[in-house]
């Protein structure tokens, strides 16, 4: 009897880049990406805005982007030549799970260009165009370096349009905080631990050392080491473990852009988008989650974030910190590790998140290890999200605790 | 005598025809010039980018002092960056116009912690401006003082301008002008 992803999804349609070979008139990558893009729509009829799912060897957020269009899945597994046969299979599952109707699987390489013109030729995959790319060859003589540089001009916009000041966002760095000195895992559990660690007031947020306005170094987190792992598993397999099971009740995921650049709106991202999705599949909605964990690379990420989940209404996102809900103790418990403003920030933080997820919704928070008296929530729900690129791709998990 | 280019570029590379033009390396490029027995030296130090194979027009454009912008022929929408398919429409049928030069500023921050050349630039305002045409581009302002952030207006106006950074390459800067 054959597996349930038999006969789950066709290939409908095969198109290359107008031209391949040895090209006299040498072509980028991305290029070839494009036009084998553009000759696979003509050829099936299927218009390019209603592609749902990219998969590519690292390339699919920067094809999105470059073709204007918000996917619901996207795949950059690299792993070789190999990669494209497994592409298939990954968008097989995601077909029979009715996530996508559509999935473009996508290759372009300049192998032999490349000798010419540099960029994506072999052994580029996993990395997109890079430096050839059209969107960093307009950026890159302006002095943007790392994620602050990008991230400050979103906390001007929303000041802009919403009346908010730095000081709203200095109480999420405050709260974050106070959750890591419930953490004796957090980088900034105490003096003891680290120089700046122990506690801070939202003045020293706001008087803390420009790094760029209106960002101060508090309003950003930190870049640590950290490693982490899950396991995810059916319920057969959870059902004879020694661990308690945490269960995913929702998942979704979008993106918005791959470069600041092309960001649209500033005070608002994807997540409004992949938290939806995630709610739908949970058959739940923000109401009914009981904490938050939000990545948080900056303060002003995290009050985007809880707008777009619906945590909060638009230009309120704050207000959770500064009332005090997202706090020890407090009605809505947001970061209860610390974030990565204070607890630990590697570069990506979206397996800190899931690992925190599991602890609190598993009962197992206040360890003494990963948690003092008073970090365990009564969280029952929890609502997940991450945040990647800037500002520009995100995912949300729906989390619920065992019976 | 060293002078930073932003504040001479327009005197000085009026009268460039007579300079000797000196090339040391890929991102740094020194313009030495003779002029009434005392020699100033330029430099524009910051990175500059390279062209690209479907943006030739918009650097031709910035040698001579045009804004270059790629616009589909179909939906008549103007995008930036330049693509090799319109973000729209996704129709091929592109063309390049030539844009007013003028916007507003969208959303700006002032970078106090910089890398490499930049360094030595902090603190510089950056910028998104929103072309009169439509889509947006990244700049570093100019005309403002960034140590009064709260001076700088979202939604000033704002007017390109180019710096000759290489033999080849002329960099767009968008200047925010007195209402
Ligand atoms: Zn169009």
């Amino acid at each position: 009897m054959p597996g349930q992803l038999y006969k789950a999804a066709a290939i409908v349609g095969a198109a290359e880049a107008n031209e391949i070979g040895f090209l006299q008139e040498p072509a980028t990558a991305l290029q070839l990406h494009i036009e084998a893009i553009k000759n696979l729509s003509d050829q099936t009829g299927i218009p390019i805005s209603k592609i749902e799912g990219v998969f590519s060897t690292g390339w699919s957020s920067e094809l999105c982007e470059h073709l204007g269009i918000q996917p619901k899945y996207i795949d950059t597994t690299a792993v070789g030549g190999c990669s494209f046969e497994m592409h298939v299979h990954h968008a097989m599952a995601a077909i029979h799970s009715g996530i996508i109707d559509i999935a473009l699987i996508s290759h372009g390489e300049n192998g032999f260009s490349a000798r010419k013109i540099g960029g994506g030729g072999s052994g580029n995959y996993g990395r997109g165009a890079g430096i050839a790319s059209p969107a960093h060859e307009m950026t890159m003589a302006y002095g943007l370096g790392g994620a602050s540089s990008n991230y400050a001009h979103a906390m001007v916009r929303h000041m802009h349009r919403y009346g908010t000041t730095t000081e709203d966002f200095a109480h999420i760095a405050k709260v974050s905080r106070d959750w890591a000195m419930l953490n004796p895992r957090a980088a900034m559990y105490s003096k003891e631990k680290h120089p700046f660690g122990g506690p801070i007031t939202v003045e020293q947020v706001e008087e803390s050392r420009l790094i760029a306005w209106p960002l101060t170094i508090l309003h950003c987190c930190m870049v640590a080491d950290h490693g982490g792992a899950v396991f995810v598993v059916s319920p057969k397999v959870a059902a004879g473990l020694k661990t308690k099971p945490v269960w995913i009740a929702g998942a979704g995921e979008s993106m918005g852009h791959a470069n600041m650049l092309e960001m649209d709106d500033f005070t608002a991202t994807s997540a409004s988008v992949s938290a939806q999705a995630a709610y739908n599949m949970a058959g739940m909605g923000p109401d009914d989650m009981e904490m938050a964990l939000i990545y948080d690379s900056f303060t002003i990420t995290a009050a985007i974030t809880a707008e777009m989940l619906g945590l909060a209404a638009l230009g309120e996102g704050h207000t959770l910190w500064k009332d005090g809900h997202a706090a020890p103790g407090g009605k809505f418990p947001i970061n209860t590790n610390g974030g990565g403003l204070s607890f630990n920030h590697s570069g990506m933080y979206g397996m800190p998140l899931l690992i925190e997820g599991y602890r609190q919704l598993s009962g197992t928070a206040e360890d003494g290890v990963n948690g003092d008296p008073g970090k365990q929530t009564s969280a029952r729900t929890c609502v997940i999200n991450g945040t990647g690129g800037t500002l520009s791709t995100t995912s949300t998990l729906v989390l619920i605790a065992d019976d | 005598m060293t002078l930073s280019i932003s504040s001479l570029s327009i005197s000085i590379l009026s009268i460039s025809s007579g300079a000797i033009w000196l090339p040391q390396s890929v991102n740094m490029f020194w313009l030495r010039l003779i002029y009434c027995g005392e020699e100033l030296k330029l430099a524009y130090n910051t990175p500059i980018p390279t062209q690209g194979k479907h943006t030739k027009p918009f650097w031709q454009g910035t040698q001579e002092g045009k804004l270059m912008l790629p616009r589909c022929q179909d939906c008549n929408r103007v995008h930036w960056y330049p693509r090799f398919i319109c973000p729209s429409c996704h129709s091929t049928n592109l063309e390049w116009i030539q844009g007013s030069g003028e916007g507003t500023i969208h959303t700006f921050a002032v970078q106090h912690l910089a890398f490499g050349a930049w360094a030595e630039e902090a603190p510089y305002v950056t910028a998104y401006i929103d072309l009169k045409e439509g889509d947006r581009m990244l700049t570093v302002l100019r005309g403002v003082d960034p140590n009064k952030p709260e001076d700088i207006k979202v939604g000033a106006r704002v007017v390109v301008e180019f710096d000759q950074a290489s033999e080849d390459m002329h960099i767009p800067y968008w200047r925010m002008v007195e209402e």
